[in-house]
């Protein structure tokens, strides 16, 4: 029974600076504990997807254990694979005895719904109502699969077919960067291309079955959602760029009145005065009220789950919690309601989450849509339009399709370029340009601080240079830099630390 | 819950209890109103636990459980001795006839309203209709003035060790308990409802209904088990009586409706739990697990997922390990109001 191999750690609730989360990683026995009073869970990411027969988990002061899974390439809810575990009675965790106990489950003991699927998520949170003063986590967490039959995989060449049941492609690690790399070289194969280099490389190929035009159509299906992610991406990549350049005017140019104009909301479940004080300050930086849900409103701020608005809207509409004014409001700036939705990721994805930020850009002229001209002298900034890019000539682009596959098997593994180096994250950021920086540095073994501290190396920042700069560099240490988040997009296509003098924030 | 609760005795504010529960008889079983007859019945646990005299409904509505509506009652009762509402009840032939009918153990409030259809209108008049009636409810009927005596505590104990000394001679490893009012330490009981367990019988041991079967074949050897209500794999129905013996006035004792159920060794002491009630100490205790991350039933506690999806069952070795889970301190089965 083969251990799964655990590729990094998403996400941890808290940890404890002597006891990290990293430890469950080491083999060498090294624990992992929360901050005390502080949630404790861990996401890890799977190498790849797998199945999961078997669970091993060593204690560390929990009362009780569950595992959930998912998948990176769903926004679906996780699901539970091991339903909370007892792992120390109510007396023993008073006076910590028995804290490090091992349990081993199996298929018995898991969700039968749920060992069949393949996961590459896993949410591992620990709770211990016993005993409110003692920090607690794990010693250690195994997951194991059982030898399966190989699902059935047809390879063509370097594609790989995906069969029906787990035609949800696949994220392997480092391949979201590759691919990043890889496009400006190789923009997406227009349909008939796919078809007619995967006919080519059925006929060179091991598999002698030359495909009935039928089958050979279903193929050019399933190809084209192999290259689904790509495409997502260069469009991605596309928007970032123009974000980091419209910012600063943009930014200028949205008064606070004016912040929520494209917001039209509905409230619930809150009563006065507490009601019209959040419809007050959501008033006030622009939004529109609406005492009922109607086609035209984006949100509703709701107080709690259940409530017959809530019910209504669920699906239609983004469902808020009312932290979401109030942040704005003191932030004086456009948050995205993404983190403040009281209903869990079922009916929106996180594409649509980012409409208003995105449509604000849009008005402003000059900023989203680029000029022609720039788009050809610079294809490396400006990747080309994806749909335009499909009228181009395909002989050529079948042959760096080519290159392109040699490059992804050699830039998909991770190179840890910033390990043990320190990041801060400074001022405003639109929020998938902030979420992008930081899965950057983070796949690079980079670490992010919540403040500046003196192991802080480089700051991160979208800002010009402020006096308060030099006041933080000052306070701090001298080696502190400045830097934009330019320089991190930099480091990841080189896949290096590129130098970082041409990217200081002057 | 039974059918047969305890008056309420020597308590301050025993007359407003008592028209509270009328009420909440009525909207049971006449308007079939059951959350009504539940508010009706928190009310008046919580102002049986209230030690002095209620002056006013608004003293009254400072209370859990009592509201408004119920608060108006008090006052109105207070200040004219009775209540409009439960004068109008009472005048009711229709609830009246339902009522009477429904104190039948085997007839229910939807059986109650079908007889009272078909123009059966009382208890005399179902004497009549035996054919109209199932095996449950010729029973109910038979032992229908035996059934409305409450048990003195005195004779439960001498039950409880008439059928506990049957059951240990046929196996030392039954655990028996009687459970319900009795176990609160009443004064008397409606029935007798005894909890059984065997170590061999676990939730994951499979039914073992031998293991109440020769309980119950025991127990009718004796002439202790008169008659069987229903008998399922793991809980039995029926009437039982004290036989070779006369009261204290010379009579025989009284038939007595008695419950006994097989539970799995390791659900035993949530059971137990459940069993001793209140229904409203239960339904409070359930509250609490809940805001504490847990789930309680009958069967077992377990705590509360992240998604909510409730966790493995946790081990349980005494009624005191669940208040422990539950961050409680034990109350005993006497202070379960």
């Amino acid at each position: 029974m083969p251990e799964i191999e655990i590729e990094r750690i998403i996400s941890v609730s808290s940890e404890d600076q002597k006891f990290p989360a990293k430890n469950l990683l080491r083999k060498d026995g090294s624990k992992w504990q929360n901050q005390c009073g502080k949630k404790a869970s861990i996401i890890f990411k799977l190498k790849e997807e797998s199945l999961i027969t078997s669970i091993h988990i060593g204690n560390n002061g929990s009362a009780f254990v569950e595992v959930l899974v998912g998948k990176s390439s769903s926004t679906e809810d996780n699901k539970v694979i091991l339903v909370a575990s007892s792992f120390m009675s109510p007396v023993e965790s008073r006076s910590m005895d028995n804290s490090h106990r091992v349990r081993l489950f199996n298929t018995d003991n898991l969700c039968k719904t749920v060992i069949d699927e393949k996961w590459d998520k896993i949410e591992v949170v620990c709770t211990q109502p016993f005993n409110k003063t003692t920090p607690y986590g794990l010693s250690f967490i195994k997951f194991f699969s059982e030898e399966l039959p190989v699902p059935q995989q047809t390879t063509l060449g370097s594609f790989k077919l995906l069969s029906d049941d787990n035609r949800q492609s696949s994220f392997r690690p480092g391949s979201l960067f590759a691919k990043r790399k890889e496009k400006p070289l190789s923009p997406p194969l227009s349909a008939a291309a796919e078809a007619r280099d995967i006919s080519r490389h059925i006929e060179g190929c091991d598999h002698q079955t030359v495909p009935s035009k039928q089958e050979r159509n279903t193929i050019k299906e399933k190809t084209s959602r192999v290259f689904e992610p790509k495409q997502k991406t260069t469009l991605d990549q596309g928007n970032k760029t123009h974000k980091t350049l419209g910012r600063n005017s943009n930014k200028k140019e949205r008064s606070f009145g004016q912040l929520m104009e494209k917001v039209t909301f509905v409230l619930s479940g809150f009563q006065n005065p507490f009601r019209s004080k959040i419809r007050q300050q959501a008033i006030e930086m622009g939004a529109t009220y609406k005492a009922d849900w109607s086609a035209n409103c984006t949100h509703l701020i709701c107080a709690f789950k259940d409530t017959p608005k809530y019910n209504s809207v669920l699906g239609k509409g983004k469902i808020v919690k009312h932290h979401w004014i109030e942040d704005c409001f003191k932030q004086k700036k456009l948050l995205s309601s993404k983190k403040y939705r009281l209903d869990s990721s079922k009916s929106d994805s996180s594409e649509s989450e980012d409409d208003i930020p995105y449509k604000k850009r849009k008005q402003q002229p000059g900023i989203i849509s680029r000029p022609e001209t720039s788009k050809q002298a610079d294809k490396r900034d400006y990747p080309s339009d994806f749909s335009s890019s499909l009228e181009t000539d395909q002989p050529k682009r079948r042959s760096q399709t080519k290159l392109t596959q040699k490059n992804d098997s050699t830039s998909s593994v991770l190179k840890n370029f910033f390990e043990g180096t320190i990041f801060f994250i400074h001022g405003d950021f639109p929020e998938t340009e902030r979420q992008q920086t930081e899965r950057y540095i983070i796949a690079a073994g980079g670490e992010i601080e919540d403040q500046i501290s003196r192991n802080t190396e480089f700051v991160v920042t979208m800002n010009e240079y402020r006096r308060n700069f030099d006041e933080t560099a000052k306070g701090n240490l001298t080696n502190l830099k400045f830097i934009k988040p330019q320089w991190i997009f930099e480091c990841h296509d080189s896949g290096k630390k590129v130098e970082y003098r041409k990217f200081e924030v002057k | 819950m039974s059918k047969r609760k305890a008056p309420t005795n020597d308590n301050p504010n025993k007359d407003i209890i008592d028209f509270l529960m009328e009420l909440g008889e009525y909207e049971k079983n006449v308007s079939r109103m059951m959350h009504k007859y539940k508010a009706y019945r928190k009310a008046a646990s919580s102002i049986a636990k209230h030690p002095t005299r209620l002056s006013s409904g608004k003293e009254a509505q400072t209370l859990e459980n009592v509201g408004k509506k119920i608060g108006k009652k008090v006052d109105e009762f207070l200040a004219t001795g009775q209540l409009q509402k439960l004068e109008k009840i009472r005048k009711d032939d229709t609830s009246q006839s339902i009522n009477a009918l429904a104190s039948v153990t085997g007839i229910g409030p939807a059986a109650a309203q079908k007889f009272f259809k078909d123009g059966i209108t009382s208890i005399e008049e179902l004497r009549k209709n035996t054919d109209k009636l199932n095996k449950q409810q010729k029973i109910g009927l038979k032992y229908y003035e035996d059934f409305k005596k409450r048990i003195p505590r005195k004779e439960m104990i001498e039950l409880q060790d008439i059928s506990f000394k049957v059951i240990h001679k046929i196996d030392k490893e039954y655990e028996a308990r009687v459970c319900g009012s009795f176990r609160r330490g009443a004064s008397s009981s409606g029935d007798i409802d005894i909890l059984l367990t065997h170590p061999e019988f676990t939730s994951t041991s499979g039914k073992k209904s031998h293991l109440l079967k020769a309980v119950v074949t025991q127990l009718e050897k004796a002439k202790f088990i008169t008659d069987t209500l229903s008998m399922g794999d793991s809980k039995f129905m029926g009437v039982c009586r004290i036989q070779d013996k006369k009261d204290e006035t010379g009579e025989d004792y009284p038939f007595r409706r008695i419950d006994i159920r097989l539970i799995p060794h390791d659900q035993y002491y949530c059971a137990l739990l459940y069993f001793t009630g209140s229904d409203v100490f239960n339904t409070n205790m359930r509250l609490h697990a809940i805001e504490n991350g847990f789930t309680l039933n009958e069967y077992c506690i377990r705590p509360m997922g992240s998604t909510n999806v409730p966790g493995e069952a946790l081990p349980v070795r005494s009624e005191e390990d669940i208040f422990d889970y539950l961050d409680m301190k034990y109350t005993k089965p006497e202070d379960r109001i």
